[in-house]
């Protein structure tokens, strides 16, 4: 068996953050979970993380804000944007930018689990600096 | 907005342009014209007045000449031949001579000393006849010549004559003709003037001398009634059978008579009358065509200001429609936001609670874990709920009829629903609202005025972390006053005079259309308030709006 997929879902939303934490271990992943920006950029710095799951509005460190940092990481973990917010604009942003994928709240986890599969299997990005 | 905008009184504007246009126009015209009238008037009239004195002292010379001459020819006759030779028929000869050039006498005769007519030719008969008592004999014995005035004589037919006395030894004789008054009638009244100009003489008495244009007969009375004398041309208007007539007249040398040209006064304006009149019917057509073109003018410049107009109103209903869905499309994307987050933490707890169910082993943990995922569902849905009851009491409010609306509770509402943009953006968004008295307003509008202040506060602050706007309501005597403060980078002070205007915007390409303050400052206007705006930079921004407080109760 493989090594588990390691993914870190960043949102505000305690429920939602906790639940798919449940879920997506469930799935064989090793899921950690973080309510903010600062703290997502804090937990990457001690741990070694697959994908990361961000979600796109959130209260102080915004979430656009936390993906270009990770862009300055390496190796860099895969990034999947998740926003309630139906900007069709800031997605492309991010997708054409940093970001793996770029997927609508509500979004089934079972699909999730799958982008993050396919993000995985990709491997970290290496090449920018 | 069918009920703020105050209707235009266009048929009272079209009045006043009409006036107006005409005063510039037809006031010129009728100075000008009146002026006009003026001097022509006193030109024409000197002119006709000098005319008709000329007129007058050329024919009383050409009369004079006249008489003058004719006197002198009977003269150089008198003294050409003895009285025998004329008696004894040379006078015959002598009449043809005299009437050779015209029948300028009618008879010719000699009278000797005594009175006696002693030789005639003529067409009465007057041979044999005696004188000596007449007054015309005694004159021209006295004298030496004579020019009568017209008598009727023993031939019972007006005349005059002129009479010469001729010395022949120690006695005298005398040759006398009878001027032949229909001839010198003409030569009087050479020229016919106008339709009613006449000239003829009378003798100091006022009777007729020569026969008139018009009929009147020799020694009639012609009732002319300023017989006095005087020296040269004088010319007035005499009132005579009750018809006004202009009369120039001038006294004779010889015989004393009074030659007069007189004219109906109507006839002699007649043509000043007639430039009068094609002067006032050009005038009347210069006033009607000006007033016809101030007419148009004024209908076209109302028409156009009326299209203009609206335009304009179709312009803010359609921006005030634009402003509407751009407010509507930033609240929505903040709702599906909202709305999303728990669909997506309902969905994933379902997927939990799958999960959980559809392991063949569940134990009593995953019984409570599914309990919990549920209760969790629950809490989610109603989290949605809120927000659409939020979003439904927003959209009922599209009424546009003026009602008292109170602003607080209004603002409250809106700030309910508009602090979840604000929480997401970080943003804290303050309700400081006073218990204010109610204003007149319609609640769409209003509602639309605060939504844009609010919107643009928040964007003014988003994305710094601390952003804080603030919603104050509070009452003055008459107002009721609405302050949105932001603490965002505020507005460069050479923006200030340019945010109310229409499409201008400092917001990045797509994100703001430039309308919101405009639609916010006519709407304003509309409800008889007014907006402010206080800016310092660094510091952040308020916009206060004050609105009238509504005419029934207070609060």
């Amino acid at each position: 068996m493989p090594e588990a997929i390691r993914v870190l879902v960043v949102d505000d939303e305690q429920v939602f953050r906790d639940t798919l934490v449940k879920v997506l271990t469930a799935r064989g992943m090793k899921v950690a979970a973080v309510p903010g920006g600062r703290e997502a950029l804090e937990f990457l710095r001690d741990h070694d993380v697959d994908v990361v799951v961000l979600d796109l509005k959130m209260p102080g460190l915004d979430g656009l804000a936390v993906l270009r940092r990770i862009g300055q990481l390496s190796p860099r973990p895969r990034v999947i944007m998740l926003t309630g917010h139906g900007s069709v604009q800031a997605g492309i942003a991010a997708v054409r930018d940093l970001a793996w994928d770029f997927l609508l709240k509500p979004i089934p986890a079972d699909a999730l689990a799958q982008v993050i599969r396919a993000a995985a299997e990709a491997g970290p990005e290496r090449h920018k600096p | 907005m069918t009920d703020h905008s105050r209707p235009t009184d266009y048929r009272a504007m079209l009045v006043a342009l009409v006036r107006r246009v005409l005063l510039v126009s037809v006031l010129p015209l009728i100075v000008i014209a009146s002026a006009n009238f003026l001097l022509f008037f006193s030109l024409n009239r000197s002119i006709v007045l000098d005319q008709q004195a000329n007129l007058l002292r050329y024919h009383r010379e050409s009369i004079e000449a006249f008489l003058a001459n004719l006197t002198a020819e009977v003269t150089a006759l008198a003294h050409q031949y003895p009285r025998e030779e004329l008696v004894n028929g040379h006078l015959e000869r002598l009449f043809q001579v005299l009437q050779q050039s015209a029948k300028v006498i009618t008879d010719i005769g000699v009278i000797d000393s005594a009175g006696q007519h002693l030789k005639y030719v003529g067409p009465f008969d007057l041979a044999g006849r005696n004188y000596r008592a007449t007054e015309w004999f005694a004159e021209v014995v006295e004298r030496g010549y004579y020019i009568s005035d017209v008598f009727t004589g023993f031939r019972a037919v007006p005349h005059f004559i002129i009479a010469v006395k001729r010395a022949e030894g120690n006695d005298f004789w005398i040759l006398r003709v009878t001027v032949n008054t229909d001839y010198f009638s003409r030569l009087v009244d050479a020229a016919h003037v106008g339709r009613t100009g006449e000239t003829f003489i009378v003798n100091r008495e006022g009777r007729f001398q020569t026969k008139t244009r018009f009929g009147d007969h020799l020694l009639e009375p012609s009732g002319f009634p300023d017989l006095s004398f005087h020296e040269g041309i004088k010319v007035r208007s005499l009132k005579m059978g009750g018809v006004s007539y202009l009369c120039t007249t001038t006294w004779l040398s010889n015989p004393r008579w009074l030659l007069i040209f007189r004219q109906q006064v109507r006839d002699v304006y007649a043509p000043l009358r007639n430039a009068v009149v094609v002067g006032l019917l050009m005038s009347a057509a210069g006033v009607l065509g000006a007033g016809v073109l101030a007419v148009l003018f004024a209908h076209r410049q109302v028409q156009a200001l009326k299209r203009a107009d609206a335009e304009n109103e179709a312009l803010l209903r359609r921006l005030v429609a634009t402003g509407k869905t751009a407010a509507v499309g930033e609240m929505s994307a903040g709702l599906a936001h909202e709305i999303n987050n728990p669909l997506a933490t309902i969905d994933t707890l379902q997927t939990w609670i799958r999960d959980l169910a559809g392991s063949p082993a569940m134990s009593e943990a995953d019984r409570l874990e599914v309990l919990d995922a549920a209760s969790k569902i629950g809490d989610q849905v109603a989290r949605c709920k809120a927000i659409t009851q939020g979003l439904l009491k927003f959209a009922r409010r599209v009424d546009a009829s003026p009602q008292p609306v109170l602003l607080s509770p209004m603002l409250e509402e809106m700030a309910t629903v508009m602090r979840a943009r604000a929480r997401i953006e970080g943003i804290t968004l303050e309700a400081d609202l006073a218990d204010v008295p109610a204003v007149l307003g319609a609640p769409a509008h209003l509602q639309q005025i605060f939504m844009n202040l609010i919107n643009n506060a928040l964007d003014a602050t988003s994305g710094r972390g601390d952003g804080r706007v603030v919603i104050r309501t509070r009452a003055s005597a008459d107002a009721v006053r609405v302050e949105i403060q932001d603490n965002g980078p505020g507005i460069p002070p050479e923006h200030l005079s340019s945010i109310f205007l229409p499409f201008f915007t400092t917001k990045p390409v797509g994100k703001g259309t430039g309308l919101g303050l405009a639609i916010c400052y006519g709407l304003v206007q509309e409800l008889h308030g007014s907006i402010e705006v206080d800016s310092r930079p660094g510091h952040g921004t308020t916009f206060t709006v004050t609105l009238p407080r509504a005419a029934q109760e207070g609060t």
